[in-house]
């Protein structure tokens, strides 16, 4: 019998804010002092108010353009009611029937469509450790912002997974929307893993969630180890038990963590502290530019208009910092073509710490550099110029080849080290001024 | 209102009413009972009602400075180094 | 005593003598939970504040158990805007357990009694907020509303409560019991000193979503005022509150004021529909209470136990009751029957009264059915939430209300109600220093 993986995505992404998600303490928790991060609304104090921050809300709006959602212009939070010590109110604040985007979809390389069900904003938990009997409670996270995105369960492999969440990352960093280091609990991962035989259309009648599995390899792992101990309970003719599980690294295998006999009861209703959210379509187009950024549109402009190659494109979409100073390089460089920036950045790894003057001297000095003092250029076409008048005038008179001969003698004056292509601009630019 | 869905309503809720249970019974049966009233209603049950009137109100993002842990740890039955400790429930 | 009357008679130097009188004859009144120790360094009007808000430095219990070592690390907004404006705390005020009750007998601590006749009840769940301005204690203080819990106590006490619009004066720091009716509001002997203290607290304030400064406008002198009476309003009601409610009329008549008719809305079905969404708003509210980050705990084998028996011991009936309703209220398979249904009506009361609104300045009511009831009179909780039936239905709209004494001549006082538009708390504080005038002339 032979089956397929059927799994969807529940990702949780931490957006790049100065503060929290109902407060005004500082989002700078990585490695902080226990409790030192927190306040009377953070902290669940009898009393204390929530009030959203204005840039989460941008940030995830952005990640809706991103994935092409319907963006709600009518949207409010509502309370979700659980208990837990790592929960300080009792109910957490999150987004229910109205969430701020709505479907989309994202198209992986190879054509796979993986639709997205929703993206709404929520408040983060506390964290709970435990050491021997005690469990110890750091509120520093609760209150952190929260996009959750919530994918259709389309996925049916571990490689549609792995090129999805990479794209999300380069999404989330391009964008400046989040930074997404899953080792700092800024992008986490939570799977639905149900099993069904191939060429089966519905949706089988239970899932497994996969919970707490903090690195994407050991997700990919658990995932896998599901389809077969899954694929292994239906072969029985049983159902696999719907349960949330998590991942022993090990004993390299899944385990229970807890059973879900019935649905939670969370008692939505809506956040009665919060006013509701009428965005504008005007302010919410502005925020559509963001669009600008996204890694497939870069990737498009650096091979269509800089010619750069499928390696160098890869390399700087991975690596935004290196990207970023491509462009300055780009842009300070008069006579330095972007192909050759790329090309040595790209192949030397040295070059790429250079300040900008450093890097254009280094250029400069190798073989296949080019000369990059304009003047001292020109002097030397001018040179050329005066000691070939005749071949000058041919070119004056519209003969191509003369143009070709007055380079070929720069290029022996400067021993090869002139661009070409920048001295025949000079040579056509000087058009009868010529010694100016 | 039975005394099964009082039990797991108050289960819910994360109180034990055992020991009145037959006196709350009661009370919230009359209590229920007298707002019934309200399923005469008819509308939209999705349209939320604002008493405030307020719309849009947020907060830019800037940070302003937090309780000293100090402050946060004095209220907490149990404390442990910066943390707040609960014993042995895990 | 008015803040006039005690800034005249005391000054820095007497002030702890002052203390001294508050303490001792508040020995027959138990209006305090709290009451510092020394006002040598305090400057400017002490006010009584209800235990219910925040106040950095001093253990704020709402009048429970299991706040009863809270100590908050901050104030509450008001109290800020107090401290910088010529007042003083001088102590925290007892009150019903969670601000559910209209007696201030739900309180963990102790009962409070009326000042004008100490079997009574002074009414809740603001009591002892209103008994310690009814005593002369204090000039002004402050209390909260939810549902009545200003109004109902000025009205068993004799004295002014005001209630504010929804949002006009903000909760930052007000233990939450019902988020979308809770509010601050003053009680004083006057409006005068009514509209002070008002005037000092209100304001938006970033840290409450739902805040907002008042629009300014104000009401020409040279208008008559209007008031609508609702048809059948004095149906139930006991004789002593009738007769005074009628006087009233007529002493306001006597000044050019004009009544006029107006619908009633069925205040059954508003009391139904508060006593569905309080409870709902309470359940949520109270969740934060579970022993983990403040106030008491038990000790527990496990997660569910550490809750439930925090919960169970330190929490009292009525909050228990609220809680339990509320948590039924909003469950998965009710919550469509019973809080959104709620919900539809409480919108059909909000566009009521707006369009009363459009032919009336304010509405005029009895705050209560009867004068104040004995202390450890029995009533079951559909009796004691009867009594709430004038008070709760304006906070289903957010509206501004205010209790004034009508003149009952030694007997017990009854307070008359005066609701206004929404936002409209300048306007019904302007007027109500007109009709003070009228009731002390009559």
């Amino acid at each position: 019998m032979n089956y397929e993986l059927v799994i969807g995505l529940e990702v949780h992404i931490q957006p790049n804010t100065k503060s929290k998600m109902f407060c005004s303490c500082s989002a700078d928790i990585f490695a902080a002092k226990p409790n030192s991060h927190t306040c009377p609304t953070c902290l669940g104090l009898p009393g204390a108010l929530p009030v959203p921050n204005k840039m989460a809300i941008e940030q995830l709006i952005k990640l809706g353009f991103a994935f092409g959602c319907n963006i709600n212009l009518n949207s409010k939070f509502d309370r979700k009611h659980y208990y837990y010590p790592d929960l300080p109110k009792g109910y957490q604040i999150s987004q229910y029937d109205k969430p701020f985007c709505v479907g989309g979809k994202v198209v992986l390389e190879g054509g796979k469509e993986i639709r997205i069900t929703r993206i709404h904003m929520e408040e983060d938990t506390g964290k709970l450790s435990h050491v021997e009997n005690k469990t110890l409670v750091d509120y520093n996270r609760s209150g952190m912002p929260l996009i959750e995105l919530v994918t259709e369960p389309d996925f049916k492999s571990l490689q549609d997974l792995d090129i999805f969440t990479r794209e999300l990352r380069l999404i989330l960093r391009h964008l400046n929307i989040s930074d997404a280091d899953m080792e700092k609990g800024q992008l986490r991962l939570e799977a639905n893993v149900s099993v069904r035989k191939i060429g089966e259309v519905n949706l089988p009648n239970y899932k497994v969630e996969l919970k707490n599995i903090n690195s994407f390899k050991f997700m990919l792992k658990a995932i896998e180890f599901e389809f077969k101990r899954q694929s292994e309970i239906l072969e029985s003719g049983k159902t696999p038990a719907q349960e949330t599980r998590g991942w022993n690294e090990n004993k390299n295998e899944t385990f229970l963590q807890r059973t879900k006999e019935t649905a939670d009861d969370y008692r939505y209703f809506p956040e009665p502290d919060i006013p509701p959210i009428l965005l504008k379509q005007s302010y919410v187009d502005s925020l559509a530019k963001c669009v600008d950024d996204l890694p497939i549109i870069k990737r498009e402009r650096l091979k269509n208009e800089l010619g750069l190659s499928e390696h160098e494109i890869n390399v700087f979409i991975n690596d935004l910092g290196l990207l970023k100073h491509f462009y300055e390089l780009i842009k300070l460089s008069e006579i330095v073509n972007a192909k050759d920036i790329a090309k040595k950045l790209v192949n030397s790894k040295e070059s790429q710490k250079l300040s900008a003057q450093e890097f254009f001297d280094l250029l400069k000095n190798e073989k296949s550099s080019v000369i990059t003092n304009i003047d001292e250029l020109k002097e030397i076409i001018k040179t050329v110029i005066t000691e070939n008048q005749k071949a000058y005038e041919d070119f004056k008179n519209g003969n191509e080849n003369s143009i070709q001969f007055l380079v070929g003698q720069v290029m022996k004056k400067t021993k090869g080290k002139a661009d070409a292509g920048v001295v025949i601009n000079i040579i056509k630019g000087l058009n009868g001024n010529s010694l100016n | 209102m039975n005394n099964e869905v009082l039990i797991n309503t108050a289960k819910l809720a994360r109180v034990d009413i055992a020991e009145n249970q037959e006196k709350f019974l009661k009370e919230l049966e009359s209590i229920l009972d007298y707002v019934e009233i309200v399923n005469n209603a008819h509308g939209n049950l999705d349209k939320d009602v604002n008493i405030s009137e307020n719309q849009n109100v947020f907060k830019e993002d800037v940070v302003e400075s937090s309780l000293s842990s100090k402050d946060v740890l004095k209220n907490a039955p149990k404390v442990s180094n910066d943390y707040i400790e609960i014993e042995g429930i895990f | 005593m008015t803040i006039n009357d005690f800034e005249k008679k005391y000054n820095k130097e007497d002030i702890n003598e002052y203390l001294a009188q508050v303490k001792e004859q508040d020995k027959k009144i138990n209006s305090f939970l709290y009451l510092k120790k020394d006002l040598s360094k305090e400057i400017g009007v002490p006010i009584a504040i209800k235990d219910m808000i925040s106040t950095k430095g001093i253990v704020t219990t709402a009048g429970s158990k299991i706040l009863e070592n809270y100590i908050p690390p901050y104030n509450a907004t008001v109290i800020d805007k107090l401290e910088r404006n010529g007042y003083f705390v001088i102590g925290k005020t007892n009150m019903d357990e969670f601000a559910m009750g209209s007696s201030t007998e739900n309180s963990a601590y102790f009962t409070t009694k009326n000042p004008k006749d100490l079997s009574l009840v002074p009414g809740g769940s603001s009591g002892g907020s209103a008994a310690a301005v009814s005593a002369g204690f204090v000039p002004v203080s402050l209390g909260t509303d939810t549902g009545g819990s200003i109004r109902q106590p000025a009205s068993f006490c004799g004295i002014v409560g005001f209630c504010p619009s929804y949002g006009a004066v903000s909760r930052y720091g007000v233990i939450a019991m019902a988020s979308s009716f809770d509010q601050v509001g003053v009680f004083a002997n006057n409006i005068k000193d009514t509209k002070a203290v008002f005037d000092t607290i209100r304001g938006k304030d970033e840290k409450d979503a739902t805040s907002f400064d008042l629009p300014s406008e104000k009401v020409s002198e040279s208008n008559i005022i209007k008031i609508g009476i609702p048809e059948n309003i004095l149906e139930g009601v006991s004789k002593e509150v009738k007769i005074a409610f009628e006087n009233t009329v007529t002493s306001l008549k006597k000044n050019g004021i004009e009544f006029v008719q107006v619908a009633n809305t069925n205040l059954q079905q508003a009391l139904a529909v508060y006593y569905i969404l309080v409870p709902s708003e309470v359940s949520s509210n109270l969740a934060r209470f579970d022993g983990v980050k403040y106030g008491k705990r038990e000790n527990a084998e496990d997660l569910i136990e550490l809750y439930t028996k925090t919960r169970t011991k330190y929490l009292g009936s009525e909050p228990k009751r609220r809680t339990i309703i509320g948590t039924y209220a909003l469950s998965a398979g009710y919550s469509d029957k019973y809080y959104k249904k709620a919900n539809i009506l409480r919108q059909q009361v909000k566009d009521y009264y707006t369009k009363i609104f459009e032919s009336v300045d304010l509405i005029m009511t009895p705050t209560t059915p009867t004068t104040a009831f004995k202390i450890g009179a029995v009533q079951t909780p559909i009796e004691l939430y009867l009594g709430d039936i004038y008070t709760t239905v304006t906070k289903l709209a957010g509206l501004p209300a205010i209790s004034i004494p009508a003149n009952t001549n030694d007997k017990l006082p009854v307070g008359i109600q005066f609701i206004a538009g929404h936002k409209k708390d300048l306007q019904l504080l302007q007027i109500s220093e007109k009709i003070e005038q009228c009731l002390q002339t009559y």
